[in-house]
């Protein structure tokens, strides 16, 4: 609805200890800010919650140097800055050349401003699409009232058909499926120094206000990506209804070692039809050690939907992911073949 | 018609629709009805061509339906039931017992070249391929051509009518233009200045417009309903007429010849009868009264009651349906417009552009998203409510058909806002072609067309 943006002080942190000091000294008052491309929105939309109160002093991150730094060493893989622009990734010769994935969700996220904007960090923790939630007049269960308009009301489009709690949104990132396929970790920092969680581990449940398990004094300061090996494929695909400035009906990423092309490791993640990106294990072990070919392609594709309970309005997407996955296998085959 | 809570009568625009609809084809049985129902949602308008797009598509989604039923060709069912002539006339839609009444009349149009436009239209796609596409083949990405037409009615002004533009022309050569028309973006003041500077005789650069200024100039009609051109472009040209006619009688005398004999071209001004005496506009201009500048005026009544006016186009669609994802994919689209003249042919392309970007987004993603319990609009900003962008624009091929017609400026009909129209019925029309479905709710959004072909199998046909 995009109301006024209100009032809020605003900080330069000059280093990652820096930044987790405010942001510990103003607690819940306190946000750590980059391209605030969700931010901002979420500010005029008036968005508050037990999670998330209005924020009154924004502290800037995109003036930490190591945090816009892309590096890269062959023992401990990709070390990306958690303020690295999604611009940035997209133009990286170093992510082109070793994690392509990463380029392909980046390049797929909003419009080329929101890209030249948006981080890697924000859209590991940008808060979901869903219409309620985004509505002020709305006071639905994330934002802590007694329902979830949802769920009987409009949920076609960036809602979940898998692991559907007291909240039906979908988690929107098109970037966390992408590193969570290539075994990603994200770098938490706080006041007292920082931990390093898988990064699945990193999102939670429909129950919870929030997606990520991050406190109110603790941000993403980094992820890491591990070396990929040799023979390793990787493929992003996006449904949308719009081609630019949309969100996924369904994504899926998926990293995997062929040759031969037996599939000797894969990861499968998707987003957008869960309330965090989900790993989709079934459709995984379907293929683990087993030879690429269609009918086993078909079978892990339906595996990855196993258990899909979907809504109402939105039993479409179990058909739509299928698909996607069927066609990021297909390419990971195809690829495999060509370059034997 | 939806109208919300607390809306416009409920009759609102219902003369556009029986106008559009009733007249696009030659059909002597027609019975139109407009209802009007309170809801609990919001108070609503339309966002461009008020009720065109959603009278067309109903209308041209339809035909094809008929043409199916018929096994006709569409485009070859809308050539046999042409209609040359208006069944229903501008003034009688807003009396439907003299509607009734009369509904055997035919209304001659002032110009129509409908036919044309469907010609190129379908020539410009390779309409006949389309019956190479077969819905229940083996692949995944099915293939589709579409087409859809329409009318939109010319000169809409109602009482209290003023169509009125002034000319003048100074002594040290400055024209001015005055025009009460806003320039909206469609190139409105280029366009009025244009047909200025040619009926002048001297370059557009010459002439300066002043618009959209209440205290300066004359009462002019409103920037919609592709009105500008139809409607303004008589009184400027007349103006403009009027002033050089003027200076004409000045430069005579001077010259030595007959005012009737006097032409002007390319900033000259020369007698038809022995060009060699000429003068230059600027220096003629020198003889005109420095405290009294000439003056020229112009004005359009409503249309007149002999002819029946209004712009005409057909556009064609190629698209991909792919019945795994839902996902639609147009190809090509071909936009063959009778707008007249063109006095401008480039802005009269960027007009067709812009129709089909608004189509498009009607067609397969611009959706106001409403609460059903609360009745409160959702999807309440541009991110939720997806216009196109410049990926999802497909390739456009542009046909202006620009024949005679004598009420108009130089020929020139109105070339605004009204190509969206049909686009939406086209794509419609294409995605049937492609995957045997008929979708009649838009958009046409991935999880409709996966839930129309799931909806397909489940009873098996």
């Amino acid at each position: 609805m995009l109301l006024e943006l209100p009032p809020f002080e605003h900080v330069d942190a000059k280093s990652v200890r820096e930044a987790a000091i405010w942001l510990n000294r103003y607690g819940e008052k306190g946000r750590v800010v980059a391209g605030g491309t969700d931010l901002f929105s979420l500010m005029k939309d008036g968005i508050e919650g037990p999670d998330f109160k209005k924020p009154e002093v924004l502290i800037n991150i995109k003036t930490i140097p190591e945090m816009k730094t892309i590096a890269y060493d062959d023992q401990e893989g990709l070390h990306l800055g958690a303020a690295v622009t999604l611009q940035d990734l997209i133009t990286s010769d170093l992510v082109q050349e070793k994690y392509p994935v990463l380029g392909q969700a980046a390049r797929q996220v909003g419009t080329t401003q929101i890209r030249f904007m948006g981080t890697l960090g924000g859209n590991l923790c940008q808060r979901p699409r869903c219409l309620y939630f985004r509505h002020p007049h709305f006071i639905c269960r994330k934002k802590g009232g007694d329902r979830c308009y949802a769920m009987r009301g409009e949920h076609r489009h960036y809602y979940s058909v898998l692991k559907n709690g007291k909240c039906v949104v979908a988690h929107p990132s098109d970037m966390a499926p992408a590193l969570a396929a290539l075994d990603g970790k994200a770098i938490i920092a706080n006041s007292g120094g920082e931990k390093q969680v898988p990064l699945l581990d990193l999102f939670q449940g429909p129950n919870a206000f929030a997606e990520t398990i991050l406190r109110s004094d603790e941000f993403i300061s980094e992820i890491k990506v591990p070396r990929q090996r040799a023979g390793t494929y990787q493929i992003f695909l996006k449904h949308r209804i719009r081609q630019s400035a949309d969100f996924a009906l369904a994504s899926v990423a998926a990293v995997a070692r062929v040759s031969g092309p037996v599939c000797e490791e894969i990861r499968i993640i998707l987003g957008g039809v869960a309330p965090f990106p989900y790993r989709a294990l079934l459709a995984e072990g379907a293929l683990r050690g087993e030879r690429l070919e269609e009918g086993r392609i078909s079978r892990a594709a339906e595996a990855s939907m196993e258990g899909a309970r979907p809504l109402r309005m939105n039993g479409y997407k179990v058909e739509l992911t299928k698909a996607l996955v069927r066609q990021v296998l297909g390419s990971i085959l195809h690829q495999c073949l060509e370059s034997t | 018609m939806n109208l919300g809570a607390a809306s416009l009568p409920s009759n609102y625009f219902c003369r556009q629709i029986i106008l559009h609809t009733a007249n696009l084809h030659a059909c002597p049985n027609v019975h139109l009805e407009q209802i009007g129902v309170y809801t609990n949602r919001q108070v609503t308008g339309p966002t461009r061509s008020p009720l065109n797009m959603p009278a067309i598509f109903a209308l041209e989604a339809h035909m094809d339906r008929m043409a199916v039923a018929l096994g006709m060709d569409p485009l070859e069912f809308r050539i046999k039931n042409y209609a040359p002539y208006q069944t229903v006339g501008t003034d009688e839609a807003d009396d439907p017992t003299v509607m009734l009444e009369n509904c055997d009349q035919k209304f001659p149009y002032s110009s129509k070249n409908l036919d044309q436009c469907m010609k190129l239209a379908t020539e410009g796609i390779g309409w006949e391929r389309r019956r190479e596409f077969n819905p229940a083949d083996q692949s995944t990405v099915k293939r589709g051509i579409g087409m859809a037409s329409y009318l939109v009615v010319q000169g809409v002004g109602l009482n209290p009518y003023k169509a009125e533009a002034r000319v003048d022309i100074h002594h040290d050569g400055t024209i001015q233009l005055f025009a009460g028309v806003v320039d909206i973006g469609g190139g409105q003041q280029t366009m009025l200045s244009m047909i200025a500077a040619e009926e002048l005789g001297v370059d557009l650069d010459d002439v300066t417009i002043i618009f959209g200024d209440t205290k300066e100039t004359p009462y002019s009609p409103a920037s919609h309903a592709s009105r500008c051109t139809p409607e303004m472009g008589p009184p400027v040209l007349q103006a403009a007429a009027e002033a050089r006619q003027r200076l004409f009688e000045i430069i005579a005398p001077v010259l030595g010849v007959r005012v009737e004999d006097l032409r002007s071209k390319l900033g000259e001004i020369y007698s038809k009868t022995n060009p060699s005496i000429s003068m230059r506009f600027k220096t003629a201009c020198s003889h005109i009264d420095p405290q009294t500048p000439i003056s020229g005026r112009g004005s359009r009544s409503p249309n007149p009651k002999e002819a029946m006016m209004a712009t005409f186009g057909a556009q064609t669609v190629e698209l991909e349906v792919d019945v795994e994802t839902g996902q639609v994919k147009i190809l090509k689209m071909v936009v063959a417009q009778d707008f007249g003249r063109a006095i401008n042919p480039k802005l009269c392309v960027s007009q067709i552009y812009g129709g089909v970007e608004f189509g498009v987004g009607f067609a397969l993603m611009e959706e106001g998203v409403y609460d059903r319990e609360t009745g409160k609009l959702l999807t309440n900003n541009f991110h939720q409510y997806r216009m196109p962008t410049s990926v999802d624009f497909p390739p456009v091929e542009s046909h202006l058909i620009e024949m005679e017609d004598p009420y108009f400026a130089y020929s020139a009909k109105g070339a605004g806002e009204n190509v969206n129209a049909p686009t939406p019925a086209a794509i419609r029309n294409a995605i049937y072609n492609a995957i045997g479905i008929w979708f009649n709710d838009l958009p046409i959004t991935p999880d409709r067309i996966l839930n129309a072909i799931q909806g397909k199998k489940k009873r098996g046909n």
